[in-house]
């Protein structure tokens, strides 16, 4: 039975046309990076000769290469600049290839004076002040800026945990030059956790509102199988997410790790100091490495996809026409983004109502980071609302086992 | 007339106007409130602003050069006030300034002159004018100080010019008042305007969209095709889902631009040319800031009367509403992350040619056009099979 | 007259039907053929909804494609999956339909008024048709389609889904529509036309078969329809042997009616239009 309600979603060239028109949007979100390739391979060049870590011969080895590289940059100019940054403060023009040279020697003066100074730089990440700004941004007040505050000593207890391991001295793209972190997570892939979900919304409700809108209510309810056809078609669209968002993962990370060189640095930590960008601290609450945070995120867009799907069949106990129980998740999605605005901001409810699948989209990019809300707030929000899914599900499909169908 | 009351009244079923309004107070709650309700607290914006205010109050729409001495003459004597102030006070004087100049340009970096900053600015608003006025001043004189542009050469704001833009940068340069419009009114003005064209856009999407299916499977054509309209209906739908579009995106522009005229207090500006020495958005044509709402209001009805006929002719193809809204949402997510700042904002920006607005609304009108019109012959020729 | 020249009607490779001539003046013509025989297909070209790959039809000597609106001005069409607006009353049904029709609302109101009795749904003028049964459905159906007095009524199917009461309903007013206007009946249910239609026009093959009286197409099989009673265990040889019509249980054994030839205890009876029916579109 299952295998023909899946026959359903696979056969429907509107599927199949869907993927092709989020894979070229993923394609095109995915080059918006393409200008930091040239300077990116530069660190997987350097990586690959075992230069991972900071450390006294690494930084040495980066030196050399910094001075022998500014050598022929000036050569080549006829120049004698002390440093590229030199180089590009001044107003002459150059032709391109001096240009090329010289942003090279850039790049490895900008990992150079990060790692020399990584311990400082991680120091210097003060995370009571970063909660301050935080409540005074959402006026938290009373038990809010209390529980806020607790948080942020959490979080400072990290960084010390992060200093003490030294788990920051790994190499990784730096983030304020390639921004590769709010790239990969912020922009390509919450990107395909969106389309994900309009994928699952739009099939679980053609799924729900098939019978119905085939008009073949009376023959199909009314089998042995009958009204417990609902049920496999909730687990035919669970069955369906797990396919089209695996092909659509696929696809999307195939590309960009293929345009994106990464090797040498699966290992690296998500606490090194080179993940954060300009306005933005990034390090795990857990020693992750680059692979694990990656399987981490891709396995709460898996978790996110069956909340929606769970959801989006709850919303069958209200209408089963197809076309309104899309229009419906869209306003209980951003329903759930509002429904902060009523609550006191001086109340711990404020952060309970952060805690929805809506707001882990938005903050994709701060997954499991020390700057999200608290340390489990991932697990929980996903365990609460696979809750309130599997709960409406049910509701959803009791109501069809005996409601009026004709 | 009749047949099209019929139809906008098949239209505006009420579940799907209920489902729309719920929808655009949400939207309005998410992405409207941000340029219409937080305009007052974006400092230092909102005292240029209120500077430029005061001066149209006090010299008019736009400012010469006589104006400006006296401009001058009024913030020396505004901050001299304010220094004055500023000497009597302990804090100020412990750390050894007196004027809020020395404050501001010190080399002490030390926490007590942040504090004292954090103080003067929190607790008081001439920094901020004081500050707002500078600006004035700077940009004033920085653009009557550029002598005429050439081929090539940059504009004031930036752009490569070729000879047509030279031309105008020039004309522009050369006036002998300089229109006070502050450059945040239209950024804050054009972000409330297209996200209120994506909120129609949304909202003709869910009142409209659905109609063609709808019909289709109560098996309702046969009966209206063999009807003395007949497939003339389809010419009657057009309209009434034209009209539709086109109620919808009035009835929204005018609750977003009553807020925002209202609210806001941008009424005021309303006379004052917007190619002003302190906004960055420079186009062709010498708008004030009223007739650049009016005309971009009209775009934006525009668009949703076109995204209504786009919804129709997608009905009446799309044979499930898996297809329907799987067409629909990649165009309405390409609306919102681009189409609409270029078409409604960038098109009038003299980077372009001067016919360049013209032509797109021109091609849009064909496009969706020409699409209802090859729809509609190839109604009168199909066969309406069940 | 309604003059059917000539037509053809392909779908691609497929022909639906191939050379129909017809002509149809005032009464009632019964379109009888089994499902799939080419019925809707002849009909929704009578209304424009499709249109011929060869030949023409004729009102009057005028192309009906040509006459576009002064020829749908003059057909009323029930069709076979009648639609409808479920949150809709009569009235408003009725109202949207003569607003299609070109009919104006005060006559429209006047008209509305007039079939809804005639259908004898007055008293649910106002009631969502939601609520409305099968039956109830479709006498809303023959109410619009003479919403605009139509020399040609065209009726697909009209008694599907119909109570045994209703259909006798149904065909005593068809019976009174007939008499001045073209009515043109198309079922598979023999019974529907039996009684009133002037003509019949049966279809096999994709072409026109017959179109004659009832008692000429009952001609066709004088003399060779007869009626015996068979022994339970004796029919399935009979069956082989003779085309059985009908069969009913009757004192112990089955009363046959079937085509044959004389033989002794075989009972001549006059041939009717079911076994006409029978006979033609056997496999």
């Amino acid at each position: 039975m299952i295998k023909y309600e899946l026959r359903k979603i696979y056969k429907s060239p509107v599927v199949w046309g869907l993927m092709v028109v989020f894979t070229l949007f993923n394609g095109l979100l995915i080059a918006q990076n393409f200008t930091q390739r040239q300077s990116m391979s530069q660190l997987t060049d350097f990586t690959a000769n075992e230069n991972v870590q900071i450390n006294e011969e690494s930084l040495s080895s980066l030196y050399q290469m910094k001075v022998e590289g500014l050598a022929a940059a000036n050569e080549r100019a006829g120049t004698e600049f002390e440093s590229a940054g030199e180089f590009f403060a001044q107003r002459r023009d150059y032709p391109n290839e001096v240009r090329a040279a010289f942003a090279e020697v850039l790049t490895l003066e900008i990992y150079y004076d990060v790692a020399r100074n990584a311990d400082e730089i991680m120091a210097g990440n003060d995370m009571v002040a970063f909660t301050e700004q935080q409540i005074a941004m959402i006026g938290a007040t009373g038990e809010l800026a209390d529980t806020l505050r607790a948080q942020g000593l959490v979080a400072q207890a990290r960084i010390a945990e992060i200093l003490g391991s030294g788990t920051h001295r790994d190499f990784f793209f730096d983030g304020v030059m390639h921004a590769t972190h709010s790239h990969l997570f912020g922009t390509v892939l919450r990107a395909a956790a969106f389309e994900s979900m309009i994928f699952m919304v739009l099939v679980t409700a053609f799924l729900i509102g098939y019978e119905f809108d085939a008009k073949t209510v009376s023959v199909v309810y009314s089998t042995k199988t009958g009204r417990k056809l609902q049920g496999k078609k909730l687990v035919s669209a669970l069955l369906a997410m797990l396919g089209l968002t695996t092909l659509l993962i696929a696809i999307i990370l195939g590309i960009y790790f293929t345009v994106y060189n990464h090797s040498g640095l699966w290992g690296a930590s998500m606490t090194s100091i080179f993940l954060s960008e300009f306005d933005a601290f990034y390090a795990t609450f857990w020693d992750w490495t680059f692979l694990q945070y990656l399987l981490a995120v891709v396995g709460t867009l898996f978790v996110l996809q069956t909340v929606f799907v769970l959801l989006a069949f709850g919303l069958s106990a209200i209408t089963r026409n197809s076309f309104l129980v899309p229009i419906l998740f869209a306003l209980l999605f951003g329903g759930l983004l509002l429904t902060g605005t009523f609550i006191s901001a001086g109340s711990n409810w404020l952060l309970y109502t952060m805690m929805t699948p809506a707001h882990l989209l938005l903050r994709f990019k701060n997954l499991f980071m020390v700057t999200q809300l608290f340390p489990f707030y991932e697990v929980s929000t996903l365990l609460i609302w696979l809750g309130f899914g599997t709960v409406s599900s049910a509701v959803a499909y009791k109501k069809f086992l005996k409601e009026d169908l004709a | 007339m009749r047949m099209i009351g019929w139809e906008l009244r098949k239209i505006f079923e009420w579940k799907r106007v209920l489902a729309a309004l719920v929808f655009c107070t949400l939207f309005f709650m998410l992405f409207l409130t941000f340029p219409l309700n937080t305009f007052h607290r974006n400092r230092p914006m909102i005292d240029n602003v209120r500077v430029t205010q005061s001066m149209i109050e006090k010299y008019g729409t736009a400012l010469d050069d006589g104006e400006f001495a006296d401009f001058v003459t009024f913030h020396e004597e505004k901050s001299r006030q304010f220094d004055e102030y500023l000497a009597t006070r302990e804090d100020v004087s412990a750390l050894g300034f007196s004027t809020l100049a020395e404050i501001r340009n010190s080399d002490n970096e030390s926490p007590e002159v942040f504090a004292l900053l954090d103080t003067l600015y929190a607790d008081f608003d001439e920094p901020w004018e004081i500050q707002a006025r500078e600006h004035i001043i700077e940009f004033y004189e920085a653009r009557r100080a550029r002598g005429e542009a050439a081929v090539g050469d940059l504009s004031f704001w930036g752009l490569m010019l070729d000879a047509n833009q030279a031309q105008r940068e020039n004309t522009l340069g050369s006036l002998e008042a300089y229109p006070l419009f502050e450059g945040y009114l239209m950024a804050n003005y054009s972000e409330a305007l297209v996200q209120a064209a994506a909120m129609i856009a949304f909202s003709i999407v869910i009142i409209v969209s659905p109609l063609y299916l709808t019909e289709r499977h109560q098996h309702m054509l046969p009966i209206q095709y063999a009807s003395k309209l007949g497939r003339k209906l389809y010419a009657k739908k057009a309209i009434a889902v034209a009209l539709a579009g086109a109620i919808i995106a009035l009835v929204e522009l005018s609750a977003v631009f009553a807020i925002y005229a209202i609210k806001n207090g941008t009424l005021v500006f309303s006379p004052v040319e917007i190619n002003s020495f302190l906004s960055p958005f420079q186009t062709w044509f010498d708008f004030t800031f009223g007739q650049y709402m009016l005309v971009t209001a009209l775009m934006a009805l525009i668009l949703g009367t076109g995204m209504a006929l786009l919804s129709k002719a997608i009905s009446r193809i799309a044979p499930i509403y898996l297809t329907l809204l799987a067409i629909l949402v990649p165009i309405l997510a390409g609306l919102i992350h681009g189409i609409y700042t270029y078409l409604l904002r960038s098109v009038w920006s003299f980077q372009f040619p001067q016919w360049f607005p013209f032509v797109i609304y021109g091609g849009i009108a064909l496009v969706v056009g020409g699409i209802i019109l090859w729809q509609g012959k190839h109604e009168k020729k199909c066969d309406i099979l069940v | 007259m309604l003059t059917v020249s000539n037509v053809t009607k392909n779908y691609g490779k497929f022909t639906a039907l191939d050379s129909i001539n017809l002509d149809f003046a005032n009464g009632v013509y019964g379109l009888l053929a089994p499902n799939g025989a080419g019925k809707t297909t002849l009909i929704k070209m009578l209304t424009t909804l499709i249109f011929p790959t060869k030949g023409e039809i004729l009102y009057n000597g005028q192309n009906i494609n040509h006459m576009d609106e002064a020829y749908r001005d003059l057909i009323g069409y029930l069709p076979q999956e009648f639609g409808y607006y479920k949150n809709y009353t009569p009235t408003q049904y009725l109202m949207y339909l003569s607003a299609l029709k070109g009919i104006e609302p005060k006559a429209a109101k006047v008209k509305i008024g007039e079939l809804l009795k005639m259908v004898a749904l007055e008293d649910v003028a106002n009631k969502k048709m939601k609520k409305f049964s099968g039956g109830m459905v479709q006498r809303v159906g023959i109410a619009q389609a003479m919403l605009n007095d139509p020399k040609i009524l065209i009726l697909d199917e009209p008694t599907a889904g119909l109570d045994p009461k209703e259909r006798v309903r149904f065909r005593n007013l068809l019976s009174e529509l007939g008499r001045n206007r073209i009515v043109i009946l198309s079922t598979h249910i023999v019974s529907d036309v039996e009684s009133i239609a002037n003509e019949i026009i049966m279809i096999k093959d994709k072409q026109l078969l017959y179109k004659d009286t009832i008692q000429n197409i009952c001609g066709l099989l004088k003399g060779r329809v007869f009626e015996t009673l068979v022994p339970y265990d004796a029919m399935p040889d009979f069956r082989k042997q003779y085309q059985s019509l009908s069969e009913k249980q009757e004192d112990g054994q089955m009363l046959v009616r079937f085509i044959g030839e004389p033989k002794e205890g075989y009972v001549t009876v006059a041939p009717n239009l079911e076994d006409i029916f029978l006979h033609i579109y056997k496999e």
